[in-house]
């Protein structure tokens, strides 16, 4: 990485504003944080982490859940790094990998445990469908500046 | 193969697509993304400077005060001093009096 003050400056500056982020978006940051350490335990302790992911995955509950545990801790990060300095380039992916990684959780922990899997299914599904409607609301508000930017640029409008 | 089966590959469906549409995110959006992002950087240190900038004055105006209370500190410090040395006079004045 290149040493530019003025871009560490201004990332400093945007870090600053944690709190602002923490605000707005209390649940994104707790459902980052809960698929970093889920995927964590997960990465680290295998299928150990999921009675249901045991039960349903069978043989290969092992492997699969490490993997899953890796990719969801991935995208847990990279929703928070992305949302924390600000780089919806980085954020968006993330939200999708946490989708991906709580539906996993979710179909996986009802299929082996049935009813009994029940009340973390409905919450890990809830938290998936909460990733991709704002990983939606990001792009909409990024085609949203786009466009503005294009017909600003147009017009000869600068903003 | 029973439905669990089938809820498992489901799942794995699900694990693999958030991946892939993140993927694809990334690659088709990224010019739109960037650009939201240039936005919301733009603003978002115009609020840090904002924010910087209120601590700053808040930060002048209780210096002021802190040393306008010192002022007062040392006021008061000196009026006590001058009340202990009244109370010793008037003491000793008893004192002489009472004798």
């Amino acid at each position: 990485m290149t040493i530019d003050p003025a871009g560490r400056e201004r990332k400093r500056k945007i870090f600053y504003l944690w709190r602002e982020h923490i605000r707005h978006n209390a649940f994104g940051t707790m459902a980052g944080i809960a698929a970093v350490i889920l995927g964590t335990l997960g990465t680290l302790l295998g299928d150990g982490v999921s009675q249901g992911m045991t039960i349903s995955l069978r043989d290969a509950a092992g492997p699969v859940a490490h993997l899953w545990g890796a990719t969801f801790a991935i995208g847990g990060a990279m929703k928070l790094i992305g949302l924390y300095l600000n780089r919806s380039t980085v954020e968006v992916p993330g939200l999708w990998v946490m989708a991906g990684g709580y539906a996993f959780y979710s179909i996986t922990v009802v299929a082996g445990l049935r009813m009994h899997g029940l009340a973390a299914g409905v919450i890990s599904a809830a938290l998936a469908v909460g990733c991709m409607l704002k990983a939606k609301v990001i792009m909409q508000r990024a085609r949203d500046a786009l466009r503005r930017y294009e017909n600003g640029s147009n017009s000869g409008v600068a903003e | 193969m029973n439905w669990a089966d089938v809820a498992v590959s489901i799942a794995q469906v699900a694990a693999g697509g958030g991946i892939i549409q993140g993927i694809v995110a990334y690659t088709k959006r990224r010019s739109a993304m960037r650009q939201l992002d240039r936005d919301s950087d733009s603003r978002a240190v115009k609020t840090a400077d904002s924010v910087i900038e209120m601590l700053h004055e808040e930060l002048d105006m209780m210096r002021i005060e802190r040393d306008e209370l010192r002022k007062q500190v040392r006021r008061l410090g000196n009026q006590v001093t001058r009340c202990e040395a009244n109370l010793a006079i008037a003491r000793a004045e008893i004192a002489r009096l009472t004798r």
